[in-house]
């Protein structure tokens, strides 16, 4: 009897303190993860064996969703590990759907579990506990990642040396903390990104001004922003940008212009008056005339030469003595493309006509 | 007697009307050949030819085109003139006018006015073709990972390891750039799109394929006379509604535009998913699979000082829906177009009303919305759609040097809109912004107190996000600008659930900014500083600094900037800095009158943590040299010759198996075809 009563007593020990062991024999990373309700969240789970007599499979057939009540639903994907020297590795990526999250707080609790039991040399049992929590809430994590270029799509074609070429990222998160990430061109880092973000649920960021995305290199490009921080693993597949550089190049970037003559602001007999200008690469040049700054054009020529000598007749037709003009010069190349602007400078005729009629 | 000389004088008076004209036409010292006075000239770049009839100097004769002086331009002889425009020529009406100084010393002139039609049936037609070939064969490739690790991603790693490069041996490529236009009347048609053609000895990964491919296209066709506009839109579009309804959306659809009078409407389909190539065709199809449809209405008031407006868009967007419910191991990240999101089946209406109004000449513009939704995120579960709304009014304006913003916005707990997916929901608040602008100084304050969980459900926190942001900018010296800016944002929670964690945080930037800029010479310096301080018994602080400079020279045959950015990251829990060193150089270069050019773009970084968990550094660069030949083939196609040169080397010493060294040398032939007809 006595006995009996050991014998029994030994198996209710054994009974209690068995899963405990077996527990013991798995750890899992993460323990715990909050995940945002009203959209689908995906966990990397790690399953860690150690511990465990034998070599051979650890099998689980399906991971459970429960909270203390009920259990919400299941995921059925097996997994298995091959067990040698006592210890093994498994991984698997949970995507839990909206619903799952639904159920638990209809249930009237925010706080649930997902478990898998695994068997095979060892019955082992992994539990994560998971925490609904809302968008504003809980650790940084990216929920969507939008890249786009200046016409808002994802795709474009530029010239080659196209100076402006610039791409943006909408990162919709749930969240705060510090963002970490970088711009990247056909696999090379071009700009580093490190940043807290609020609560704002959604930042917008562009690539820079220096270092510039490459036009230099002609054909197709992949641009990518690759998020370091929240961890990746945890988070959406990385989207891709695709842009194509012609052989075709763009005008180069307009530079400054400088005015030479006549001086700024000088006042300049009522004649036929050489206007001159720094050269540059152009193949032609557009020099304007305005009666008011930044208002209509007056009168403007076409010129080769890094000069224009304002034609008496026109003069005569359309300029006043004693008024003042401004006047700019645009540099143009063989294509007709913008490569140079002047600032806009000023001059004023004498009153006097003497010099008309010269 | 008396009726001869009467007819004598009615024959001379007739006579003399004959003549005088042709008299005052041959008195001019210059004649228009070409184009003729009021005659229609079909063409697109219309030659002008003047004659001479008598001696003339240069500069004592000025010829305008429509009001330009084109005198320099012309090839001028001793017989007369010529002039060819190198651009197409607008069609309608054109005047080419002549001033000149005649024999007598007189000032003359006279114009001769045309109108240009590019074709007898069309007043305007065009296409114009850039084709770009490239061919890329490899000459050297040096490759010390042939059988290297695959990257992995370890925690707390500020770079992601890099990949190999997979450079093909061999390369095609292939892309026609065109924009072909009609116009008659009325209406005009365009069409503007880029085929391309790619091909390598590797496979190629997503979203790129091998072969022929419409990158992108666009239909438009437009009519407009009067008040009454139309435009239908196909092809790669972009749907701008309401910020709450559709804002922003590019993809293949379909859009039509009407507007007669102060009225108009807005019809639109369109693919739902992002799609690169032909893929999504015109965006027509069925809203309950991989579709949207909206169609919007308005009406302008009071000289467009008022605009009232309505929308409807409905849709379903299946694009992250393929993923399994789980992955067993987690797979390598497949390349995913443009957006990548979470999953779901996502299904949902909204109908929105849209108010807007500026009496006051952009002094004082306001904006009232009002939106309602019914939205599933996911519908191939049990749960049905649920309703929502959404709220927002605005007022803002600006006079003179002061502008100012104020915003209040509800957005309900299970707000969401196709089409719209980066909308926040579940939260409610308001947000004032205001700026001096001055000459030499700006000035901009923002606050903003927003809060979420609006229906107050007792299973969660509510959490209050203050911020407020001051940023000051100097421009006095006009050489170095500088200026500041102090970011502070709180976040707390209160009425947690049981067991809930709370949340009390407190986040400090300082950021400023520095510059000299001289000539082709700039240089800009910011360094930024913040701090989170995570208040909770948790104590997750972060630090983080970052030290950005950047310069640039450039001149019209050389640029050089270069870029450096040091990053330091110290969590607080760990006492572990982390950090991470960028350094850039761009560089463009070009000689032997433009035709040789030598450019390249490279980085180094290197990444450390002080616990030694981390410490790599890459390389990584790229370099063209290339000449061209289109100065010696004095054709319309534009070959180039080059070399090709690629760099990766990456030395990991915590992570040995992550080293690489990889050189590759191309051989690269191009050419660029314009072809306008």
């Amino acid at each position: 009897m006595k006995k009996c009563i050991l014998a029994i007593l030994a198996l209710i020990l054994t009974g209690l303190l068995a899963p405990s062991f077996s527990q013991a024999a798995v750890t899992v990373t993460p323990s715990s993860v909050n995940v945002v309700r009203g959209q689908t969240n995906t966990v990397v789970i790690t399953y860690r064996f150690a511990t465990i007599i034998g070599s051979g499979n650890e099998m689980s057939s399906q991971g459970i969703y429960f909270t203390p009540d009920t259990t919400i639903g299941f995921n059925n994907v097996p997994l298995t590990t091959f067990i040698t020297g006592g210890i093994g590795t498994v991984t698997e990526t949970v995507v839990i759907p909206v619903n799952i999250m639904e159920k638990v707080l209809q249930s009237g609790t925010a706080q649930f579990f997902y478990r898998r039991q695994f068997f095979g040399l060892s019955v082992e049992t992994a539990t994560i506990n998971m925490t609904v929590s809302g968008e504003t809430g809980g650790t940084l994590g990216i929920r969507r990642l939008s890249l786009y270029f200046g016409n808002g799509r994802s795709e474009t074609t530029v010239m080659k040396y196209a100076p402006d070429l610039k791409a943006y990222a909408d990162i919709r998160y749930n969240g705060s903390g510090l963002l970490k990430g970088y711009w990247e061109v056909d696999g090379r880092l071009l700009s580093y990104v490190s940043q807290p973000l609020p609560a704002g649920q959604q930042i917008t960021l562009t690539t820079p001004d220096i270092p510039a995305l490459p036009t230099f290199d002609t054909g197709i490009h992949t641009l990518r922003f690759v998020v370091t921080n929240p961890n990746p693993d945890q988070g959406i597949p990385l989207p891709t940008l695709v842009y194509f550089v012609t052989t075709d190049e763009a005008a180069a970037k307009p530079v400054g212009l400088k005015l030479k003559n006549p001086a700024e602001a000088a006042e300049v007999p009522y004649a036929s008056q050489k206007y001159e200008w720094q050269v540059i690469r152009a193949n032609v040049y557009l020099i304007q005339f305005f009666e008011t700054q930044g208002g209509k054009t007056v009168f403007s020529a076409y010129t080769k030469k890094g000069f224009y000598q304002l034609p008496q007749l026109v003069l005569k037709k359309i300029f006043q003595p004693g008024e003042t003009y401004y006047w700019l010069v645009i540099g143009f190349d063989k294509e007709r493309r913008m490569i140079g602007e002047s600032k806009t400078g000023s001059f004023r005729f004498s009153p006097s006509v003497s010099d008309a009629g010269k | 007697m008396v009726k001869k000389f009467s007819n004598w004088f009615y024959f001379v008076i007739v006579v003399l009307c004959f003549l005088t004209p042709a008299f005052a036409w041959a008195e001019e010292c210059i004649i228009i050949t070409s184009p003729v006075e009021n005659t229609v000239v079909i063409g697109k770049r219309p030659e002008i030819k003047g004659v001479f009839r008598c001696p003339l100097t240069p500069g004592s004769y000025v010829v305008m085109l429509d009001g330009v002086d084109i005198t320099q331009l012309m090839d001028v002889t001793a017989e007369g003139f010529t002039y060819r425009p190198e651009t197409l020529v607008t069609t309608g009406s054109h005047s080419l006018s002549v001033s000149y100084t005649g024999a007598d010393n007189l000032p003359h002139q006279f114009a001769v006015n045309f109108s240009i039609r590019h074709s007898e049936k069309f007043g305007e037609i065009y296409s114009k073709n850039d084709v770009s070939l490239l061919y890329e064969g490899a000459l050297v490739r040096k490759d010390s990972t042939a059988d290297a690790a695959v990257p992995v991603y370890t925690e707390g790693q500020n770079v992601a390891p890099s990949t190999t490069a997979a450079y093909p041996s061999s390369k095609i490529e292939g892309n026609l750039a065109s924009e072909s236009r009609v116009k008659e009347g009325p209406w005009n048609v365009s069409l503007t799109t880029n085929v391309r053609y790619f091909d390598q000895d590797i496979p190629v990964t997503d979203p790129l394929k091998k072969g022929f491919n419409v990158a992108n296209w666009l239909f438009t066709g437009n009519y407009e006379k009067d008040r009454v506009k139309m435009k239908l839109s196909a092809g790669d579009i972009m749907i701008n509604e309401t910020p709450y309804t559709i804002a922003g959306f590019s993809r293949k659809g379909t859009m039509f535009n009407g507007e007669a009078g102060p009225v108009y409407a807005n019809v639109f389909s369109a693919r739902s998913a992002q799609t690169y190539g032909v893929d999504g065709g015109i965006g027509i199809g069925n809203v309950n699979e991989d579709h949207i449809f909206g169609a919007s209405a308005g009406v302008k008031l009071f000289e467009n000082k008022v605009d009232v407006r309505t929308i409807y868009v409905t849709g379903t967007d299946p694009s992250a829906s393929g993923l399994p419910a789980s992955i067993t191991p987690p797979s390598t990240q497949s390349n995913v177009y443009g957006n990548s999101t979470t999953t779901g089946n996502k299904q949902g209406d909204v109908v929105g009303f849209l108010l807007t109004t500026d009496f006051l000449q952009n002094r004082l513009r306001t904006e009232m919305e009002a939106d309602f939704t019914r939205y599933d995120p996911d519908n191939s579960d049990e749960f049905e759609k649920r309703s929502s709304s959404a709220y927002r009014a605005k007022i803002g304006g600006a006079v003179n040097w002061f502008t100012y913003d104020a915003l209040y916005e509800y957005i309900g707990k299970y707000y969401g809109v196709i089409g719209n997916p980066s909308l926040a929901k579940d939260r409610q608040g308001f947000s004032l912004q205001s700026g001096i602008n001055l000459s030499d100084q700006n000035l901009s304050v923002m606050a903003s107190r927003y809060s979420d969980n609006v229906e107050s459900d007792p299973l969660f926190p509510e959490i209050v996000s203050t911020q407020g942001n001051v940023s000051y900018q100097f421009n006095k010296i006009p050489y170095v600008p500088l200026g500041f800016t102090y970011q502070k944002i709180l976040q707390e929670s209160s009425k947690e659930p049981v067991g809930g964690t709370r949340i009390d945080t407190s986040t400090d930037t300082y950021s400023g900014r520095i510059g000299f800029t001289k000539g082709s010479f700039s240089v800009n310096f910011s360094p930024s500083y913040s701090i989170i301080n995570d208040k909770t018994p948790a104590d997750a602080d972060t630090t983080n600094i970052v030290y950005a400079a950047m310069a640039a020279y450039a001149l019209p045959n050389l640029s050089i900037a270069p870029a450096f950015t040091w990053s330091k990251t110290r969590n607080h829990a760990t006492n572990v800095w982390t950090d991470t060193f960028v350094y850039n150089l761009d560089f463009r270069s070009r000689f032997f009158h433009d035709r040789i050019s030598f450019d390249t773009g490279g980085t180094y970084t290197a990444s450390t943590a002080d616990n030694n968990s981390v410490d790599s550094g890459t390389w990584n660069a790229r370099a063209t040299l290339a000449y061209r030949l289109n100065d010696h083939l004095k054709t319309f196609v534009k070959p180039t010759v080059g070399l090709r040169f690629s760099y990766l080397k990456t030395d990991d010493k915590i992570n040995v198996a992550m080293n690489k060294d990889e050189f590759s040398l191309f051989v690269v032939l191009e050419a660029a075809i314009p072809v306008i007809f």
